[in-house]
């Protein structure tokens, strides 16, 4: 795994000493809260809804075990004994005192993890596939180019200050997990017909008030010059784009407005101009980053296969997790195990201080010591013998967290929302946490199959729900909370956005309102292998706002 | 009527002022503002609050008494579960190891 390098540990070190000292200064009243607040928000400290917020980055959102234990001795120590993780990979601790900040962080530093550019209009924490490096069907393992791309832009000083804030994702696979086209800038790692590594380029897209989806502007981009590309990209971004409204600042919009194809003319100009500079990437440095990613030593041709059947076969509730929980691997004899952070009408990625150790142990004895987030607000155990997933199962079930719902529809993603988020419009998790429990039975959910729910408690859709199959939007209508409903929105390769089903709906009856459309579907799809997305795109929203509107 | 709220300086909790100037973490002794020129000649000693380095984003809640002798309830939703807290049920269960 990936450590810091010198360079990076003293970084970190006189960031924390630095803050120590800001927040000293403050709390004497030497730095009042106008100044103080932008170097907060620089550490990753907000002040939300009950109480200050500290989000922490979890770089490609890659953990080892020794770092989970961390978080969780924070959350015990400094919060009310849980974490929440978020759809960017991160984690949030919601009840730190400002004054205890400093230690927090000279702790996270003492594992190599900070809270760097988790705010501001800088670029943020780069997102990964979270089945990086296992995925069966990945070109190459995204994440050293994730971490070229964050050692590149941690420390970049024309792109402190851009005109809004700037998400990159890369993905390895054309199966695309990590939704890179709602990215400001999107990468797919892929090979063209020399076997070459490179990358298909995606600018614009995004979520929030304006959805978009990202336009691609290279179908190839050589590996030695990610860096020049992106460089060039946030240099026409830096210049052109609009400072003047916040809401027209994301680069979505420039592309909007401009047209990628005059956008990707400037691009490939100045990609021209600089491409023969420093930023080249010479293939030892990728190699020698690589390294730091290369797979643990599998043990060869374990056995397991015939004893999983055989197990799946004497315990339906074991069967039932490794049908939904549990992804095939690239290396023989070894799974990918997904963590559900979704136990039935629990507050979708939250894990308590005791659930962070346990991952930990586990990780620590059956993973090679890895654990990921995914921006599903799960985690992942990415290196599993298979013939341990039994023993892994039963570790699960002690900590309570083998809920085997992974991709079904109670495995939803929902924002903070009003009961923590201080924008918010109307609360999020209590929403997932009612349709949770209303699609609680385990063969409803299997028959279901993989429906996408995505809950946002305001129109900055931090729960993602344009890319929802079933998107909810939480808004406030006359002091009450309304939900309003998208449904057909995807964040993989087929991206879409998610159109907006009528009227919305009052708390009372949005968990009605989504069984409804899920009855719809149940009756009108063309058979159990025809999944909801599929539906829907075959059969448009008619019969779905029939279902919900009455046929008016 | 209102009553004023920030957010404490050091730990960020909820706090609401009372009629003695005080800024307490309990509803009950929130001071009962009954006109404009109250609420703002009580903003003015939060602002001031607020400069001596004691409170943050101090403002002026609606509220409205449900029943003689009852605490105030805010007349907004968001204002009310910033009064209650998170209503997701085990984000509540316990307290922090270093309380204030
Ligand atoms: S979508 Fe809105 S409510 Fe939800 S976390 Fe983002 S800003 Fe807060």
């Amino acid at each position: 795994m990936y450590r810091y390098d010198e360079f990076d540990q003293a970084f970190v070190a006189e960031r924390v000493t630095q803050f120590r000292d800001q927040v000293a200064r403050r709390l004497a009243g030497e730095l009042n809260e106008e100044q103080f607040k932008p170097l907060r928000l620089q550490n990753g400290v907000y002040l939300q809804l009950h109480a200050y917020m500290l989000r922490v980055a979890i770089p490609y959102g890659t953990l080892s075990a020794h770092q989970m234990r961390k978080l969780a001795h924070i959350a015990r120590t400094y919060d009310k004994g849980y974490g929440h993780f978020t759809t960017r990979q991160n984690i949030q601790f919601n009840w730190p005192r400002l004054d205890d900040v400093p230690a927090i962080l000279e702790e996270l530093a003492e594992v190599e993890m900070h809270a760097i550019q988790t705010s501001g209009n800088c670029i943020r924490n780069v997102t990964a596939d979270h089945f990086a490096g296992v995925a069966a069907d990945e070109a190459a393992d995204p994440r050293p180019y994730a971490e070229i791309l964050r050692q590149w832009s941690s420390l970049h000083p024309e792109f402190l200050f851009l005109p809004r804030k700037f998400k990159i994702a890369v993905t390895g696979a054309a199966h695309d997990r990590a939704a890179i086209q709602f990215h400001d800038i999107g990468y797919e790692v892929k090979r063209n017909e020399a076997g070459e590594l490179g990358f298909a380029v995606y600018i614009g897209g995004g979520q929030g008030r304006t959805p978009m989806v990202a336009k691609k502007i290279r179908d190839f981009l050589p590996e030695e010059d990610l860096l020049a590309y992106s460089e060039a990209i946030l240099r026409v971004y830096n210049l052109h784009g609009r400072r003047d409204n916040k809401y027209k600042a994301r680069i979505k919009i420039l592309v909007f407005e401009t047209g990628a194809d005059v956008l990707k003319e400037e691009i490939e100009a100045e990609f021209t101009k600089i491409r023969a500079s420093a930023l080249r990437l010479p293939a030892d440095e990728i190699r020698r980053i690589e390294a730091y990613f290369a797979p643990p030593a599998y043990a060869i041709a374990l056995p397991g296969e015939a004893a999983l059947a055989a197990a799946r076969q004497a315990d339906p509730g074991f069967d039932r997790w490794v049908a939904s929980n549990v992804t095939g691997h690239r290396a023989a004899g070894h799974s990918i195990v997904t963590i559900s952070l979704k136990p039935i009408g629990a507050p979708p990625g939250d894990a308590t201080a005791d659930q962070m150790d346990a991952v930990a142990d586990i990780a620590a004895r059956y993973s090679h010591d890895e654990i990921r987030v995914s921006h599903e607000q799960n985690l992942v155990l990415p290196h599993v013998a298979t013939a341990d997933l039994r023993s892994v199962f039963d570790a699960l079930v002690t900590a309570g967290l083998a809920t085997a719902n992974a991709g079904l529809i109670t495995d939803i993603i929902a924002c903070p929302g009003l009961d923590y988020c201080a924008l918010a419009t109307a609360r999020s998790i209590p929403v997932a946490q009612r349709i949770s429990e209303r699609f609680a039975e385990t063969a409803r959910q299997a028959d279901i199959g993989d429906v996408k729910i995505k809950i946002s408690g305001c129109i900055n859709a931090c729960g993602h729900h344009h890319a929802g199959h079933i998107g909810i939007l939480g808004l406030e209508k006359k002091g009450e909370e309304v939900y309003q409903i998208t449904l057909g929105g995807s964040g993989d390769e087929t991206a879409s956005i998610g159109d907006i089903v009528g009227r919305g709906f009052a708390s009372d009856d949005i968990v009605d309102a989504v069984e409804t459309i899920v009855d719809t579907y149940l009756e009108r799809r063309e058979g159990a292998d025809e999944s909801f997305l599929a539906a829907y795109r075959r059969l448009g929203a008619t019969p779905f706002k029939k279902a919900l509107y009455g046929a008016a | 009527m209102h009553i004023i709220t920030a957010n404490r300086l050091a730990d960020g909790l909820v706090v609401f002022r009372s009629g003695n100037g005080r800024w307490s973490q309990i509803i009950t002794s929130a001071e009962r503002l009954e006109d404009e020129t109250a609420v703002e000649a009580a903003l003015e000693f939060a602002l001031a609050d607020v400069r001596s380095n004691r409170v943050v984003d101090p403002y002026a809640v609606e509220v409205v008494i449900p029943a003689l002798g009852k605490d105030p309830v805010p007349a907004r939703f968001r204002e009310r579960i910033r009064v209650n807290g998170p209503t997701t049920g085990h984000s509540l269960a316990r307290p922090r190891k270093r309380a204030a």
